[in-house]
C-alpha cells in the first residue's frame, strides 16, 4: 500500500520527520519497505512556458518549442509529445541535470536544431507510473521555479507492506488511524454536506439481493448530468503518487474514495442499464461477460454477478462489465457501494485468475457499516466535480447488519501472556486510541470493536493490540523460570547425524533440490517403474511444478548427485566424492521385487494413517573421476568398485551393524557384473554399483562412477541402540597360515565364506583374501584363490601343531565343496 | 733402536689411519698392526729375544703403543661409523615441503553445519527434536494453523501440491501440530527441515530448509519467548547482537512479531547487505494462536505458548557472508570445500 504523507495529513497532524515516521510505523507493526521522496528529485526541475511551438522543419513527428525559463532566458527543445500548445506551462530539465531516474540530458543538434533540454512526463519525474504526454502544470505557476517550490512538494510516499489480517490498512485512513494511535492523537473525522435534489433515487434504480450470503449488502446512489472531464490536479495528483493512473473525473473519483477509505465501489453508465434494475445474484453456469480489460470471462454457478434485468454488467467485487463501462459520452452514473462475502470474492478471483485493487480488499474484509458514508462522499465528489445532480438518499438493501462486537478481556490476563505488567489505565488508553469502546466491569474490561476491525474476535486480538500500541521493545526479555528439562536429539536423529559425520571424512556432503527432470527418469527408467531398489510404485508429480525440469520428486539421489558430478566436472574440479542424505518419494504399492528376493521380515510400513504418499530417509553415495588430484607420490589406491565397498562397509561396522553381506544382483542403472544388493541378517538394506555406461553417455562423465544407496529407515530398524557389550581380548599373539586353491571362475567369494563361516571354528579369528590370480598356468574357466588365516586361542600361544587340525579341516572342506584343486 | 722402531710404527700407524675412510681399510689396518703377524704383534714376539732389563723397558713401550693403537682404531672406527649414518641419513633426507598423499576428503554442508549449531544451542536451553513428513496434509500445513480455506493468508506461501489435499509443506509449522497431537503438554522443541516454496530468484530457493521452535505449559510469555531468542541468537552469532521485534502476521501466532538483529555486517550501522537499516530481517515468532491449541483439543484457559520459525539459508548466508542461496544446492566442490 502506497500511503502519500501529505494525503495522511488531512486526518492526523504529523509533527515527526518522514524518517522517524516510518521507523514508529515499522515498529507497530507497518512495515515500511520504502520511502520515496517527492519533492527532492526536483529540485532541477522548472517550470517553463511554451512561447512558440513549431514543427521540425526536416522531421515530420518532432516538434521545436522556445521554452521561457524566466530571467528572460529562452531555450529551444526538441519534443515529440502531441499535447503541447503555446502558452502552456511544463516541467522542464535543462541539459547537464539528471532526471530522478538518474538519465543525464545532453544538448543534442538534431537534423540542424538545436535542443538545449527536455520536456517531462509525469513517468518520467516519477509521478506516475504510466503517462502519455508532457505533463501540463497548472497555470497559477510562476515561471523559473522549481518543481518542488511551485508545486510545493515537500512530500513523501510510504511503501508499506500491510499485512493479510489488517485490510481497514489498504487505506489512508486506515493508515492514519494507526498514525493517531501511536502519536496519541485522535482521528481527524471527514465531514461531508450533501448537496442533493429532491427526486429521490429510489425513482430511478430498483436494487435487488437473489443471495444475501455471497452479498449481504448494496447500496446504490444516482448522480444525474454529470460532465466527463479530467479530474482536478490535486486529485491526480494524490492517485498517481499512490500507485493508480489517472482517467477521467469519475474513475479517478472512485479510485481516490478507495485509496482514502480502503472501500472499493464502482460507477455504471446508468443509462445502459436495462430496465433500471440491479440484481445481485450467482452467475448461470457458463454465463459470459467482457470485463473492463476486455476480455471475455466464462462463469460458474458459484461466481456472483451484478446484473440488470437481461445482462450481467459487473463480476461482484473484482471488475465491471465493458457494456456498462463509463465513457465519453456518459450523462447519468449509477454508483454502487456493496459488502461481498470474501471467500466469494477470493474463489471467483483465483479461479478466474483476476485480480484488482477492488478484489484484493473485499477478498481482505471491508467494513460493512461504513458502506453508506462512503457512498455519500464518492457521489457528493461526482457531483461537484461532474457538475451534476445528485439523487436523494440511495436504495441500500439489507436483511440485517452485524450488531457491534463485544470483548471481555481480564486484564490479569495481559500480564500472563506477555509477561510484563502494563497498567489497567494504559490498557485502556491503548485500545481507546485505536477506537475501541472500553468499558470497565470489576477485573474484567469490555470493548466494543471498532466495524473497520474486521480481525478482531477474541480476547487474544485484544492482547496484540494492547502490546503493538505499548510497544514490544518496552517488554523486557527474560530468562524463563521453569521445571528442569531435558533437550534430547532421539536414536533416529542421532544416528543420522552421526552416519553423516562419517561419510563426511570421505565425501562432500550435498543438498540438491528434491525434484528431478521427467527426461532423464524416462531415460533410466525405460519401463516406467519407479527407479527405487527398495519400493515399487509410481513416481510423484507435482502439480504445479516451477518448470518441467523440476517436475517429479526424486525416487533415488541417482540423478542429482550424477547431475552434481556433471557439474564439477564441468568445471574441472577433483575429488568428485559425494554424499546426500533425505528423503525419497514415491506413490508406493509394494516392496519392489529385490526387496521381495530379500526381506524376510515386513519391518517397513507402507502406508501412514493419514494416506500420505511414502517417504524414507535414505542415503546416497557417488565416487567419479577424477576422484584424486595427481600427485608426485604415486597412489597405490585405484577408483573402482571395491574403494566405493571399503567406506559402506566401514560405515555398516563402524556403527556395530552385524551381519554385512554383499550379493551379486543385477539393478537397471548398474553395469550387469558390477552390482550387488547390501544386506544386513539378510534383509535387503542398499545397493552398490557401476553406473550403467548408457547413463554415463547421457551425463558425459567418467564411466568410472560408483554409486551405493541405502535405506535409513530400514537400517534404524536393525540398529542396536543398547551399548556394545566389551569383548574380552586375548593376551596371546596370532599365527598366520595361507591356502592357495584353484576353483571355478564362477564361485563367488561369498560362497568360500560361508563354508567357512559353516564350520564355527573357536580358533580361527579372521581370514581374508589376498590374491586372486586368472591366467597362465592356471586352466581356463578357473582362478586361484589365495587366503590368510589368523589362528589365536585365549589360553595360549598356538603352535604349529595347535592349529594344524583346524587349518587343515577349512583346506579339506573348501577342496570338497568347491572341487577345488591345489598347486 | 728399539724405541726408534716404536716410534717408527706409530707414525706410520697414525699415517694409515689418517689416510683410511672405509672400514675395510680399517679392518686391514687393525690386521697390519694388530694381526697375528702384525708389526705390534711382531714387537711383542720380538721380547723373548732381549735381556730382561731390556725386556721390562721395552716390553712397557710395546704395551703403551698396542693400547694406542687399539685406541686410535677404535675411535676411527667410531668416526667411521658415525660418517656412514651421516651419509645414510643424508641419502634418505626428503624435502618436506613437497605434499602429502592426496587421498580424497570430504566435508559436512555449510546448511547443516549451521543447523547442527542451531540444534546444540536448543539442546542446550532444554528443547527436544522433533521431525515431521515433507508430503504434508494441507490440514496440517494450513487449516489447523489458522489458515483458513479461500484466505488471503494462504497467498503469503506459494505452494506445491501433490494434489488437493496433499502439497509439498511450506513450513516446518505442521509439526507443531503433530507433536501437540501426540502428546500433553509441557512441550519444548525445535523442529528442523526442508520445506518447499514455488518461488525462485536470488534469495529464494524452491528447496530450503527452517528450525521451527515452540514451547507450550502453563505459564510461558511473551517476555519468555523474547528471552530465549535473545540468547539463541546472541550465542548463535557469538556476539552481544541487541534484537528488535516488531509487530507482524502469522496465522498461526498471535501476538506475532518479526525479529530483526543489528545487521551482522556493519554492527547495525547500515551497510549494502541491510539496507542502510542497520537491522537485519532474521526469523518469525509469536505466542501460538489459540485456533492452533483447539485444533489439538488443548484447553486454551490452561495452557499457552510461543512458537518461531527461522531459516537456516539466511542464517548461513549472514554468517558466511554468502550472497546467492543458489549456490547451497549447485554444490561446486569449490563452494563446498570453504566451510
Amino acid at each position: 500500500m502506497k500511503a502519500l504523507i501529505s494525503w495522511l495529513k488531512d486526518f492526523v497532524d504529523i509533527e515527526l520527520s518522514v524518517d522517524e515516521l516510518a521507523d514508529k510505523l515499522t515498529n507497530a507493526g507497518l512495515e515500511v519497505e520504502g520511502i520515496n521522496y517527492l519533492g527532492k528529485k526536483f529540485n532541477n526541475i522548472i517550470v517553463g512556458k511554451i512561447e512558440k511551438l513549431n514543427k521540425h522543419p526536416e522531421s515530420d513527428n518532432l516538434f521545436v518549442c522556445l521554452v521561457d525559463i524566466g530571467n528572460n532566458i529562452k531555450k529551444s527543445i526538441i519534443c515529440s509529445a502531441t499535447n503541447l500548445f503555446e502558452g502552456a506551462l511544463v516541467p522542464v530539465i535543462l541539459s547537464g541535470s539528471a532526471l530522478p531516474d538518474g538519465k543525464e540530458i545532453k544538448t543534442i543538434t538534431y537534423k540542424n536544431v538545436i535542443s538545449e533540454g527536455m520536456l517531462c512526463s509525469k513517468e518520467e519525474l516519477g509521478l506516475a507510473e504510466f503517462s502519455t504526454g508532457i505533463f501540463i502544470l497548472p497555470t497559477n505557476l510562476k515561471i523559473g521555479d522549481t518543481l518542488e517550490k511551485a508545486l510545493k512538494i515537500d512530500d513523501a510516499v510510504f511503501e508499506i507492506s500491510i499485512t493479510p489480517n489488517r485490510p481497514d490498512c489498504l487505506s489512508i485512513i486506515g493508515i492514519a488511524r494507526e498514525i493517531a494511535a501511536i502519536t496519541g492523537q485522535k482521528l481527524k473525522k471527514k465531514k461531508i454536506k450533501l448537496n442533493e435534489i429532491d427526486e429521490p433515487a429510489e425513482k430511478y434504480i430498483q436494487i435487488e439481493i437473489k443471495n444475501f450470503e455471497k452479498c449481504p449488502r448494496y447500496i446504490g446512489k444516482l448522480i444525474k448530468n454529470i460532465k466527463i472531464k479530467e479530474s482536478p490536479f490535486w486529485m491526480q495528483y494524490r492517485i498517481e503518487a499512490c500507485g493508480m493512473r489517472a482517467i477521467n473525473n469519475i474513475v479517478d473519483i472512485t479510485n481516490y474514495v478507495l485509496l482514502e477509505f480502503g472501500q472499493p465501489l464502482h460507477s455504471f453508465d446508468y443509462d445502459l442499464i436495462d430496465e433500471k434494475k440491479i440484481i445481485v445474484r450467482t452467475a448461470k453456469e457458463n454465463e459470459e461477460i467482457i470485463t473492463l480489460d476486455n476480455n471475455k470471462r466464462i462463469l460458474r454457478s458459484e461466481d456472483l454477478v451484478i446484473a440488470d434485468a437481461n445482462k450481467s454488467v459487473a463480476i461482484a467485487g473484482i471488475m465491471g462489465g465493458s457494456e456498462t463501462e463509463v465513457s465519453a459520452k456518459t450523462k447519468n452514473i449509477l454508483l454502487e457501494s456493496a459488502y461481498f462475502q470474501p471467500a466469494t470474492i477470493r474463489k471467483t478471483s483465483k479461479y478466474l485468475n483476476l485480480s484488482s485493487e477492488a478484489s484484493y480488499r473485499f477478498e481482505r474484509g471491508t467494513d460493512i457499516i461504513n458502506l453508506k458514508f462512503v457512498a455519500d462522499y464518492a457521489a457528493q465528489l461526482i457531483a461537484e466535480l461532474g457538475e451534476g445532480q445528485l439523487c436523494k438518499g440511495e436504495v441500500d438493501i439489507y436483511k440485517s447488519l452485524p450488531a457491534p462486537q463485544k470483548i471481555e478481556l481480564n486484564t490479569k490476563k495481559v500480564k500472563n501472556f506477555l509477561g510484563v505488567n502494563i497498567p489497567e489505565e494504559n490498557v485502556i488508553k491503548n485500545l481507546e486510541l485505536l477506537e475501541f469502546q472500553v468499558e470497565k466491569r470489576d477485573e474484567k474490561i469490555i470493548a466494543t470493536v471498532p466495524s473497520h476491525r474486521v480481525d478482531i474476535e477474541n480476547d487474544i486480538d485484544l492482547i496484540e493490540e494492547i502490546a503493538r500500541i505499548y510497544g514490544f521493545d518496552k517488554i523486557n526479555w527474560q530468562r524463563p523460570v521453569c521445571d528442569l528439562t531435558y533437550g534430547w536429539l532421539n536414536d533416529y536423529d542421532k544416528l543420522f547425524f552421526s552416519i553423516k559425520d562419517y561419510l563426511a571424512k570421505y565425501f562432500y556432503e550435498v543438498i540438491t533440490y528434491s525434484f528431478i527432470s521427467p527426461i532423464e527418469y524416462k531415460l533410466i527408467s525405460r519401463k516406467n517403474d519407479l527407479l527405487n531398489f527398495y519400493y515399487d510404485g509410481e513416481i510423484l508429480e507435482i502439480k504445479n511444478p516451477l518448470s518441467i525440469e523440476t517436475s517429479l520428486l526424486r525416487p533415488s539421489f541417482l540423478f542429482n548427485l550424477l547431475n552434481t558430478v556433471k557439474l564439477n566436472i564441468n568445471m574441472k574440479n577433483n575429488n568428485l566424492a559425494f554424499f546426500e542424505t533425505g528423503k525419497i518419494f514415491g506413490q508406493i504399492s509394494r516392496k519392489s521385487k529385490y526387496a521381495n528376493e530379500f526381506i524376510n521380515k515386513d519391518i517397513i510400513e507402507f502406508t501412514s494413517e493419514e494416506n500420505l504418499p511414502y517417504e524414507n530417509d535414505f542415503i546416497g553415495c557417488i565416487i567419479s573421476e577424477p576422484l584424486f588430484t595427481e600427485n608426485w607420490i604415486k597412489t597405490t589406491i585405484e577408483n573402482n568398485f571395491f574403494l566405493l565397498k571399503m567406506i559402506i562397509e566401514e560405515l555398516l561396522k563402524n556403527h556395530h551393524f552385524k551381519g554385512i553381506k554383499f550379493m551379486p544382483q543385477n539393478f537397471e542403472y548398474f553395469q550387469p557384473g558390477q552390482s550387488a544388493a547390501i544386506l544386513l541378517n539378510e534383509q535387503l538394506v542398499g545397493v552398490i554399483g557401476k553406473i550403467h555406461p548408457d547413463i554415463i553417455k547421457y551425463y558425459d562423465i567418467s564411466d568410472k562412477t560408483f554409486f551405493a544407496e541405502l535405506n535409513f529407515t530400514h537400517l534404524f530398524k536393525l540398529y542396536k541402540i543398547e551399548s556394545n557389550k566389551y569383548n574380552e581380548i586375548s593376551r596371546y599373539p596370532s599365527v598366520r597360515r595361507d591356502i592357495a586353491i584353484i576353483i571355478k571362475e564362477e564361485i563367488i567369494f561369498q560362497k568360500i565364506k560361508e563354508i567357512i563361516d559353516k564350520l564355527n571354528l573357536p580358533l580361527l579369528e579372521n581370514y581374508y583374501v589376498i590374491d586372486v590370480y586368472k591366467g597362465s598356468p592356471i586352466p581356463e574357466g578357473y582362478k586361484n584363490i589365495a587366503i590368510a588365516f589368523i589362528y589365536r586361542s585365549k589360553e595360549k600361544t598356538l603352535t604349529e601343531e595347535d592349529i594344524n587340525e583346524t587349518h587343515q579341516k577349512i583346506f579339506n572342506e573348501l577342496v570338497k565343496q568347491l572341487e577345488a584343486k591345489t598347486r | 733402536m728399539e724405541n726408534k722402531r716404536i716410534e717408527e710404527i706409530t707414525n706410520e700407524l697414525k699415517n694409515d689411519i689418517i689416510k683410511c675412510n672405509d672400514k675395510n681399510t680399517l679392518e686391514n689396518i687393525r690386521i697390519k698392526y694388530l694381526g697375528k703377524k702384525g708389526l705390534i704383534t711382531g714387537l711383542l714376539k720380538q721380547l723373548g729375544e732381549l735381556s730382561p732389563e731390556q725386556r721390562k723397558e721395552f716390553g712397557k713401550a710395546v704395551n703403551i703403543l698396542k693400547e694406542e693403537a687399539l685406541k686410535i682404531i677404535e675411535n676411527k672406527k667410531e668416526e667411521l661409523f658415525k660418517r656412514e649414518k651421516e651419509e645414510l641419513y643424508k641419502k634418505e633426507s626428503i624435502d618436506v615441503t613437497l605434499g602429502g598423499y592426496s587421498l580424497f576428503s570430504g566435508n559436512l554442508h555449510p546448511l547443516t553445519k549451521v543447523c547442527k549449531n542451531i540444534i546444540e544451542i536448543f539442546l542446550g536451553l532444554g528443547f527436544s527434536v522433533e521431525t515431521g513428513p515433507e508430503l504434508e496434509l494441507d490440514k496440517y500445513n494450513f487449516k489447523d494453523l489458522n489458515f483458513p480455506d479461500n484466505h488471503p493468508a494462504r497467498d503469503m506461501h506459494d505452494t506445491f501440491y501433490i494434489n488437493n489435499s496433499i502439497l509439498m509443506r511450506t513450513h516446518t509449522s505442521p509439526v507443531q501440530i503433530r507433536a501437540m497431537k501426540k502428546s500433553k503438554p509441557p512441550l519444548k522443541f525445535i523442529v528442523p527441515g526442508k520445506v518447499f516454496r514455488c518461488d525462485s530468484d536470488l534469495s529464494h530457493s524452491p528447496v530450503f530448509h527452517q528450525v521451527e521452535g515452540f514451547w507450550v505449559d502453563e505459564k510461558v510469555t511473551f517476555a519468555d519467548l523474547k528471552g530465549i531468542l535473545t540468547i539463541f541468537l546472541r550465542k548463535l552469532f557469538e556476539k552481544n547482537l541487541n534484537l528488535r521485534f516488531r509487530p507482524s502476521f502469522f496465522p498461526f501466532t498471535e501476538p506475532s512479531a518479526e525479529v530483526d538483529i543489528e545487521c551482522v555486517l556493519c554492527n547495525g550501522n547500515g551497510c549494502n547487505v541491510c539496507k542502510k537499516t542497520g537491522w537485519l530481517e532474521i526469523l518469525g515468532c509469536g505466542m501460538i494462536h489459540t485456533n492452533v491449541l483447539k485444533a489439538v483439543n488443548y484447553d486454551t484457559e490452561k495452557y499457552q505458548g510461543f512458537a518461531f520459525g527461522l531459516g537456516i539459508e539466511r542464517i548461513t548466508m549472514l554468517k558466511h557472508s554468502i550472497n546467492n542461496i543458489r549456490l547451497f544446492y549447485e554444490n561446486d566442490i569449490r563452494f563446498l570445500k570453504q566451510f
